[in-house]
């Protein structure tokens, strides 16, 4: 009797501690937003001056940041290097009067065979460390880059030699032609390192350390839940009063909750929002939501590999039947632009010029049956030796494009062709197809998208068109030699004669939009929302779903 | 002699201890080795995964050979287990961070949550289940009986985000989610003792953490309990009734005992050991299954963590989280059996 009084005034106590500890005096009105504070076994130390609400910015974002080492970065963690570290320059939104802003590099010029090219470096900039920014670190942040192979490292292919001329002059002398200004404003694997960091492992950089010339440091990094980024200081660009000093980058799943913590202004800026959500943030005078073309674009590839998607005529007729306007302006309620050929608008290689596909059954109809695709059988679909008309999508599981799906197999199905939807997750659906495309378990076809990673069209055609010895990224199994000597000639020209790089591009395109290896739906737009008190550029569709945060201000 | 039985009774409940730890690692090397299969058969392409968005075939292929991805699949097994020795779990593919790591800080995160909620289902289901079953077929019962009918049927995502609409939005009384606010986390962050921040903020005295901390548990806490409360109040209502219905309770009332007493001490303690296993597999199931729960209120455990491994077929993790909640599921289960053979002396541990 007497150990259970005791055990309950133990458990009575503690209760009462916590109650009272519960209902203690707050420190200050703190924003309510999710978090989880540093728990590594490093721990965080607390900042010197208390963190004020009113210059830091919470950024509510749906995916965790897999890799914050800048030399092999290729995923979301674009949204905190980009804040970390800089490029010699940046490629401007389109529309912009300038094509580039110069960042590390206020100049630069190439040779006019586009094998030489030299960039004017930016004076008086340091490193976080303290280390100069000159020629010499541009050469061995490239350089290493290049070596180690990793992320976007293919793109500093052309680059044979880096020389510095002088401390504030470097020159890349190149094994082919190729525009170094577009190379070198990509949104992965030109970043400018300290060459105190060039040596590290990757573990080091995604323990959260990292060293660049940008505005931000990383403060704090837990996996998956939240990087803490606080302002240099020394930054060569400056500072205003109303700048934002810290940014909190959380990991917020879910979507309705992300909408919430914008809503009632426990976070300050989110991409990635439902589009049934929109019009209500539209209307909310707290909140601001931005848009604008993306460079992502959607090509839905048909597997010209195996019959009867092989034959162009039915990949032909398949486009005629594709319900262009219910997707783009109807599932997509105006967030989405027709597609002209590969290419979004923005960058070289589009054009309006080349030839577009509409929606138009009874031609669908004719080409089918100029196929041999005729006579319906019980079920009223098309026949042909015997053979049904019966086709495979594979869906990744994004809404709208599924939705679309949907939409297009119901059309199909009025003139007589079923088409099958199946979901699977990225990473299973490109497993299976990259197998052998002629055996029965791979796709007929797949609802794919794409955005460059260097911001020119042969990003696109290179990727997913050029002729592959064993399928990659082209899930359309398309080869044509024409078409490859085409881009590959144009992607030379755009250094040297940009006129005609363009006017290749097109003719290449013009090809494919004939061959239809794939069904060229349209350009997705980016949409972003921040609350009214912000100001400052928000959309560049060169970094994709990033917002640098040194151009905003609270107001 | 009484010395003698204490210390018969304490070996037999060590060997038991023993027996069931040694039988333990049988069935981890089992799920272990079931996992690891599974999920290297999955349609999956980790090199790619690892690789980043758009990268080349010959960096995919590189990186099959650094990760011992072109192995057969028993070498593969091997080296994992051979690994598993010496504590590494291995790395993350989706996230490149070892996984230990990240298992210090989303386990505990996890546990805290349940525990709570655990906690909250038997201080509000066992009573309740007791009242209810004392007013038998009277308004009282009736009522309960429909809220725990409510709390095991109501999906646990629909009313997490229900229950924030209402306290956050509406009422503005909790907060939207997380474990912390960001400014106290930001002046007062958290030493890492145990990653149990009410025990790690208690410890080191950072009382506006521990209060922020407690705040947060809230909402996910009631949430998560929802199902274990129903739970807890049907089945010790269940097993009480037909307890108070025995002649044993008719003799003690007879003998003028009062019924707080019969209620709680005598008809209890008859009633608890069915509830107890109920609500311990609850709980550990809740491991994994919060991770709706973990998603809308931002709670950064491993259910989210598991959920996003199977999504992006990221074996190691897969292998990894399951042996640590095997592990928790053994220990829950022991722990419930212990305490069931303290408070029922026919319960032999032999």
């Amino acid at each position: 009797m007497f150990k259970r009084t005791i055990s309950l005034a133990v458990f009575l106590a503690i209760i009462l501690a916590s109650v009272l500890a519960a209902c203690g005096t707050a420190a200050t009105p703190a924003p309510e937003t999710g978090n989880t504070p540093t728990a590594t076994p490093n721990g965080v130390q607390p900042t010197a001056e208390p963190a004020n609400a009113e210059n830091i910015f919470v950024f509510a974002d749906g995916f965790g940041w897999p890799d914050l080492d800048p030399r092999s970065s290729f995923s979301n963690d674009l949204r905190v290097l980009a804040n970390v570290y800089e490029p010699l320059l940046y490629y401007n939104p389109p529309g912009s009067t300038d094509k580039f802003k110069p960042a590390l590099a206020t100049s630069w010029e190439s040779s006019t065979d586009g094998m030489e090219w030299i960039f004017h470096l930016r004076t008086g900039v340091k490193f976080q460390d303290g280390a100069v920014f000159n020629a010499q670190a541009v050469k061995t942040s490239i350089e290493t880059t290049k070596n180690l192979g990793k992320g976007a490292a293919y793109i500093l292919a052309p680059i044979k030699d880096i020389v510095v001329v002088d401390d504030n002059t470097v020159k890349f002398i190149l094994s082919y032609p190729a525009a170094m200004d577009i190379t070198l404003s990509a949104s992965y694997g030109v970043w400018m390192m300290s060459p105190n960091i060039l040596d590290k492992p990757n573990e080091w950089f995604n323990q959260g350390n990292g060293v660049g010339t940008g505005p931000y440091t990383i403060e704090s990094y837990e996996p998956g839940a939240k990087v803490v980024l606080k302002k240099f200081d020394g930054y060569w660009g400056g500072w205003k009063p109303n700048n934002f000093d810290t940014v909190i980058m959380q990991v917020v799943a879910d979507s309705a909750t992300r909408q919430l913590m914008l809503e009632s202004g426990q976070a300050d800026g989110l991409f990635s929002l439902p589009r049934d959500s929109i019009p209500a943030l539209e209307v909310n005078p707290d909140v601001t939501v931005y848009k604008a073309v993306s460079f992502t674009n959607w090509h839905w590839e048909m597997n010209t590999a195996r019959y009867p998607t092989s034959d162009k005529l039915v990949r032909q007729a398949l486009s005629w039947s594709y319900p262009y306007e219910g997707c783009v302006d109807g599932v997509n309620k105006g967030f989405m632009t027709y597609g002209y050929g590969a290419v979004p608008p923005g960058m070289i290689g589009y054009s309006e010029d080349i030839p577009r596909y509409t929606f138009d059954p009874q031609k669908a109809v004719e080409l089918f049956a100029q196929a041999g695709w005729t006579n319906t059988n019980s079920d009223g679909l098309m026949m042909k030796d015997g053979q049904p008309m019966v086709l495979n999508f594979t869906a990744l599981g994004y809404p709208d494009r599924d939705q679309c799906a949907v939409l297009w197999a119901s059309e199909l199905k009025k003139i007589g062709v079923q088409m099958n939807v199946n979901t699977l997750t990225w990473e299973a659906a490109w497993s299976l197809a990259k197998s052998d495309p002629t055996s029965k378990p791979v796709q007929d076809v797949i609802g794919e998208a794409w955005w460059p990673t260097i911001v020119t069209g042969y990003d696109f055609l290179v990727s997913i068109y050029h002729c592959e010895a064993t399928p990659f990224f082209n899930l359309a199994y398309y080869c044509n030699k024409t078409f490859d000597n085409l881009i590959d000639d144009a992607f030379k020209m755009e250094a040297i004669d940009p006129a005609k790089a363009q006017a290749e591009y097109v003719e290449a395109q013009k090809i494919l939009v004939d061959d239809a290896p794939s069904i060229f739906v349209g350009n997705e737009y980016y949409v972003y929302a921040t609350r009214s008190n912000v100001d400052g550029e928000v959309i560049n569709p060169a970094y994709a779903y990033t917002f640098f945060f040194h151009d905003l201000t609270r107001k | 002699m009484s010395l003698l039985v204490d210390w018969s009774f304490t070996m037999n409940k060590g060997r038991y201890i023993l027996r069931r730890l040694g039988l333990a690692v049988v069935v981890l090397l089992g799920s272990t080795t079931i996992t690891f299969i599974v999920a290297r058969i999955i349609p999956s392409n980790l090199a790619a995964l690892y690789a980043g968005a758009h990268p080349t075939a010959e960096q995919v292929a590189k990186i099959e050979v650094e990760m011992g991805l072109n192995k057969p699949l028993f070498v593969q097994f091997f080296l994992y287990l051979g690994q598993l020795i010496h504590g590494d779990l291995g790395v993350s593919f989706l996230s490149r961070q070892p996984i230990i790591n990240q298992l210090k800080l989303f386990l505990p995160a996890t546990l805290e949550l349940v525990s709570a909620s655990t906690f909250l289902a038997l201080l509000i289901g066992v009573p309740a289940g007791v009242i209810s079953a004392a007013k038998h077929n009277r308004l009282v019962d009736h009522v309960t009986r429909v809220i725990s009918i409510g709390g095991v049927s109501i999906p646990s995502f629909w009313l997490a985000l229900l229950i924030q609409l209402l306290f956050f939005h509406y009422l503005k009384l909790l907060p939207i989610g997380g474990r912390l606010d960001n400014l106290t986390a930001l002046n007062h962050p958290v030493k890492y003792i145990t990653g149990f921040y009410l025990i790690d903020t208690f410890v080191s005295g950072n009382w506006l953490a521990f209060r922020s901390t407690i705040i947060h548990l809230i909402l996910p806490a009631c949430v998560l309990a929802a199902y274990p409360i129903g739970l807890a109040t049907r089945m010790t209502r269940s097993v009480m009734v037909e307890i108070l219905s025995e002649n044993h309770i008719r003799a003690a009332r007879a003998a003028g005992l009062s019924e707080r007493i019969i209620l709680f001490q005598y008809a209890l303690k008859n009633a608890i050991t069915p509830t107890l296993t109920a609500v311990g597999l609850s709980a550990a199931y809740s491991i994994t299954g919060a991770f709706l729960v973990e998603t809308i209120f931002i709670w950064p455990g491993i259910g989210k963590y598991m959920a996003d491994a199977v999504l992006s077929a990221d074996f190691p993790v897969i292998v990894a989280v399951t042996q640590a909640v095997t592990i928790c599921y053994i220990i829950i289960n022991l722990v419930v059996d212990l305490i069931q053979a303290a408070i029922d002396p026919r319960i032999n541990l032999a």
